[in-house]
């Protein structure tokens, strides 16, 4: 039996919050996709996946230091994007009426989902890996933490304000307002709608890959433990409904409530804390009923 | 052009009909497979056809079907079983519906999916820990597969006509109005939240009635079986490949991608999943109106 003290509360208080900001960056990553691009992306937890096992095969086989996956991981990923986006995004956009748009990206994602699970579990088998890296404690406001997990959250604060600053001093958030109001005359004006669309959504993809090299020592890899992390950045994204303050806050209170779950109640009941949430925030917030 | 029609409809049904009589064991199984996907994605079609409600729930309702049968087996006539699962899932989604259906777009698409896993999530968590054990077996009524052969094609019929009636009746024009422009359709006085509720209710009696019945030949249930997420993605890929809307589409997406699943999960297992989600990802680029859409355009040229 579990016994109360106060102790105990921060102690839920802390390791929620550390889980918490790695569920906002995931968040983050998705926010900025779909409210920039309006592409609904279903297989960016698959995404994540492909990160983290990236970097697991390359610390594990190639020794590769996991401080420098990123520098290989992040073009790849650029690429990656590049790569998709010229083969099947920019046909959606010419092809099919701006209404129609996110859902079909939606479903195009889905099978992209598939491709990239069938992949995985093709190319790694299904069996659970995990590495450890940089697991021993360290002190967090009185809580033992390992430093992984502090380092996580750090680097994906880090990455992920650089990248919103870029946005807010540079022209681009502009850019993309314009194309979100009117695609036409952002196109008058001379806006490159398609290489806009496809160098954002590559740069995109590449804060997936490091999203996904932030987390990959924290979890047991296996080809499907992208689909949790999908539906906390969906979750977030309606949570915070496109404010960047929105969707931090919902990560904790996400992070928070799983871990109050495991800690309070049992850990057979943490996968569907997401799912509750999900369903009651769904049902209740007034403004997307549209 | 009726009568043609007419005649190669009748042929067909005295073909399935007498089918078990001179194929294999394995070719019904195959079709057993086909029809319940068939089945599945005709029901899916009901809602999401006229009114472009994607639901990727219908897991759910497959389960709630399949479990409330393999859980009342034992002391209850199996007909009786997917009457009762019928008439209980459309009540449930008759209700869920008045909540659910207010969400539009890909709300209404995260929601259901969301709806399926936490009900997947819900029965490990009893089985797990108030059942004590998770997963049972079944024993089936039946000596063989042709009974569940048997009313598979008649739910299958009975999918169609309804398909059909939703083409050529008040009811379905009123969905058919909501999927065009749901506040010019509530302007000229259709009720949509009912109607969207009863479209909503009518496609899950049909999903919870096919998981009664085909859970009965499979021996073993489990949460993460008949809850699986693939419940739900397979049926709108098949219709989404078939045609969206049309009384056919279901049927021909069913047939030509169950045949293929069948295919390639017997060549090569490994990529199952890789070619039904380039299947997925085509679909979505190169036939956006399905085959039975494609044909017609066509046809019209």
């Amino acid at each position: 039996m579990v016994v109360f003290t106060p102790l105990l509360f921060f102690d839920i208080f802390v390791s929620g919050l550390i889980l918490g900001s790695l569920y906002s960056i995931i968040g983050l990553a998705m926010n900025l996709q779909y409210g920039l691009l309006r592409v609904l992306n279903i297989a960016h937890g698959d995404f994540i996946m492909l990160a983290a096992y990236l970097k697991y095969w390359l610390f594990v086989i190639f020794g590769v230091s996991p401080l420098l996956v990123i520098p290989i991981t992040l073009p790849l990923f650029f690429l990656i994007g590049v790569v998709l986006h010229r083969l099947a995004f920019q046909r959606l956009l010419t092809s099919v009426p701006v209404r129609f748009f996110e859902a079909s990206t939606l479903l195009l994602t889905f099978g992209l989902s598939f491709v990239i699970q069938g992949f995985a579990s093709y190319a790694w088998t299904t069996t659970p890996r995990a590495f450890s890296y940089m697991a021993f404690p360290v002190n967090v406001l009185g809580v033992e933490l390992s430093a992984n997990r502090v380092i996580a959250m750090l680097g994906g604060v880090l990455t992920l304000s650089a990248f919103y600053l870029f946005l807010y001093l540079t022209l681009a958030r502009k850019v993309a307002i314009a194309l979100l109001q009117d695609q036409i005359g952002a196109r008058v004006v001379g806006i490159k709608l398609f290489k806009f669309h496809r160098y954002f959504f590559s740069i995109t993809l590449a804060l997936t890959a490091i999203t996904g090299s932030f987390i990959a020592p924290l979890v047991y890899l296996d080809p499907f433990i992208g689909i949790h992390y999908t539906i906390i950045a969906l979750l977030l994204l309606i949570l915070g409904a496109g404010s960047v303050i929105g969707c931090i806050i919902g990560g904790f209170i996400i992070g928070i409530a799983e871990t109050a779950t495991m800690f309070l109640v049992t850990p057979t009941f943490r996968p569907m804390v997401v799912f509750i949430i999900l369903i009651i925030i769904l049902l209740l917030r007034p403004s997307i009923r549209r | 052009m009726l009568k043609i029609k007419g005649i190669a409809i009748l042929i067909l049904l005295t073909f399935f009909a007498t089918a078990p009589m001179y194929l294999t064991t394995y070719w019904i199984s195959l079709l057993i497979s086909i029809f319940m996907y068939a089945c599945l994605g005709g029901a899916w079609n009901i809602l999401a056809g006229p009114t472009k409600y994607i639901s990727l729930g219908s897991a759910a309702f497959f389960g709630l079907g399949a479990y409330l049968t393999s859980i009342l087996l034992p002391q209850f006539p199996h007909l009786l079983l997917i009457g009762i699962a019928a008439g209980l899932n459309f009540l449930i989604s008759f209700v869920l519906g008045f909540v659910a259906l207010r969400l539009r777009g890909i709300y209404f698409v995260i929601l259901t999916f969301a709806l399926g896993e936490f009900i997947k999530g819900l029965f490990l968590w009893i089985e797990a820990d108030i059942v004590g054990f998770v997963g049972r077996y079944i024993r089936s009524p039946y000596a063989g597969p042709e009974p569940i052969y048997y009313l598979l094609l008649l739910i299958l019929i009975l999918v169609i006509s309804v398909n059909w009636w939703l083409k050529n009746s008040r009811f379905g024009l009123a969905l058919l109005s909501i999927g065009e422009g749901e506040e010019k359709a509530e302007t000229l006085g259709v009720n949509t939240a009912l109607y969207k509720s009863y479209a909503f209710a009518l496609s899950s009696m049909f999903i919870g009635a096919v998981g009664a019945t085909v859970i009965v030949n499979w021996l073993y249930i489990h949460p993460s079986i008949v809850f699986n997420p693939l419940y739900s993605f397979n049926p709108a890929i098949m219709v989404l490949l078939g045609g969206m809307g049309t009384v056919y589409g279901p049927i021909i997406g069913a047939a030509v991608l169950g045949l293929l699943s069948e295919y390639l999960l017997t060549l090569f297992p490994e990529y199952y999943t890789i070619i039904l989600g380039l299947s997925l990802i085509f679909i979505v680029l190169f036939l956006p109106q399905g085959i039975v859409g494609a044909l017609r355009i066509r046809r019209r040229r």
